[in-house]
């Protein structure tokens, strides 16, 4: 169960990544919605860097500050691969970052 | 899950006892004995123990507003500020592990505290670290998986535990290449497949249980700080094995009712001073007066009084 799970939201979010659309449930929790623990975490962000090798490295401990659900992740994602781009978004337009809610230090 | 279901796979720490198994019911007095005694207290409960008894109203609207009159609308005092996060969570297993993992906590609290559950105030630092609010003498920390809620108290520093299925399979996956520090990966290679994945859960959970204790949870690289499976002194090390913490850090990990794998890292602080940490004693007056009167809603509360924590 969890492995499809892990599966359809790492496509779901690669796909946004590749089209520029917003992804499938945008705005499902990977906790509070879909049950995400943190070891769900950690397999997401290696299938995340499987399926997209060019987003390079991704320190989970640098990526759970943004990823409250699956449209902050995205955009998280698409900042780190777009840094160029990013640089010369209007202030307004950048998201305050999100945290992830799989009670990393709660439980 | 039966009773008393706690088993030291290391050799137990003099600093912490075996966990000790609580429904709403208690045991509140060894809980209390315990933490006095030793400083420190882990608990652990069966979900259904405590979901039976606080299953909340039904909220057709989804605004987490209070619409039955049952044990389950005194749900909304009882979690506090984690009411609303709690009515709004649509996963109804997150949300029964949620709901109950605060209850077990704040009647743990309510224990050692020598005072009600409702009148404990479980606040959030911003990595999501809990904490009591106004009650700096105790900190805590909580975990749940699956069936198993776990809660560690301590009144000597700062506490961490974790819990995860044993059956949990980690080796070979992405976790096992992202956890482990170089000596670990070193170690692990030379055991068999299954003893692989038992070593696998343990350092995950004392790696979490460490992490919570420092405040840091995920937010912490796991790759930068090690254990020696298999160890008999548990002790923090560096990715190359040498080690990276003092005596005052103690580690264990039990086997809890067969089939979890239970870690607590707890650092004594010397803040051991003060044995009696109920509230009275610790607040002054008119502050403790304050925080523990009586609330208007005594139907839940009256029933409790007389079976709760301070039984």
């Amino acid at each position: 169960m969890s492995e499809l799970l892990l599966d359809r939201v790492a496509d779901d979010v690669v796909t946004a990544l590749e089209t520029g659309m917003a992804p499938a449930g945008e705005h499902s929790r990977l906790y509070e919605d879909l049950g995400f623990d943190s070891l769900m975490l950690i397999e997401l962000v290696d299938r995340l860097q499987e399926r997209r090798p060019a987003l390079g490295e991704l320190p989970l401990p640098d990526m759970v500050g943004g990823m409250a659900d699956i449209g902050s992740l995205t955009d998280l994602l698409r900042t780190a691969t777009e840094p160029a781009q990013a640089a010369v978004q209007p202030a307004e337009a950048v998201q305050p970052a999100q945290a992830v809610g799989a009670e990393g230090n709660a439980a | 899950m039966t009773t008393g279901g706690a088993s030291a796979v290391l050799p137990a720490s003099t600093a912490i006892a075996e966990p000790l198994q609580v429904t709403p019911q208690g045991p509140w007095h060894t809980v209390r004995r315990e933490l006095a005694e030793r400083g420190s207290v882990v608990v652990f409960a069966r979900l259904d123990d405590w979901l039976s008894d606080f299953q909340p109203d039904t909220d057709t609207d989804g605004t987490g507003a209070d619409t039955g009159s049952g044990a389950g609308s005194a749900l909304p005092a009882l979690l506090g500020r984690d009411w609303e996060r709690f009515a709004q969570m649509t996963n109804e297993d997150v949300r029964g592990r949620f709901l109950a993992s605060r209850l077990l906590l704040k009647y743990a609290a309510a224990a050692v505290l020598e005072a009600r559950p409702a009148d404990i105030d479980l606040a959030y630092k911003p990595g999501g670290r809990p904490y009591l609010r106004g009650c700096d003498q105790v900190d805590i920390s909580l975990s749940h998986t699956a069936d198993l809620l776990v809660v560690g108290i301590t009144r000597r520093g700062w506490i961490g535990v974790d819990a995860e299925l044993s059956s949990r399979r980690l080796r070979g996956s992405a976790v096992e290449r992202q956890i482990c520090t170089p000596h670990e990966t070193e170690l692990l290679a030379q055991a068999g497949e299954q003893a692989r994945n038992t070593a696998l859960v343990r350092l995950w959970t004392l790696k979490e249980a460490y992490s919570k204790a420092i405040g840091q949870g995920l937010r912490f690289r796991f790759t930068e700080f090690g254990f020696a499976p298999g160890a008999r002194r548990v002790q923090v090390l560096r990715p190359d094995g040498t080690p990276g913490s003092g005596d005052e850090w103690s580690f264990c990990t039990w086997s809890v009712a067969g089939q979890y794998t239970v870690s607590v890292a707890l650092v004594d602080l010397g803040f051991d001073d003060a044995v009696d940490v109920a509230a009275r004693t610790m607040l002054d007056e008119g502050m403790a007066e304050a925080l523990l009167r009586r609330p208007q809603d005594t139907r839940w509360t009256a029933r409790r009084d007389t079976e709760g924590p301070l039984a």
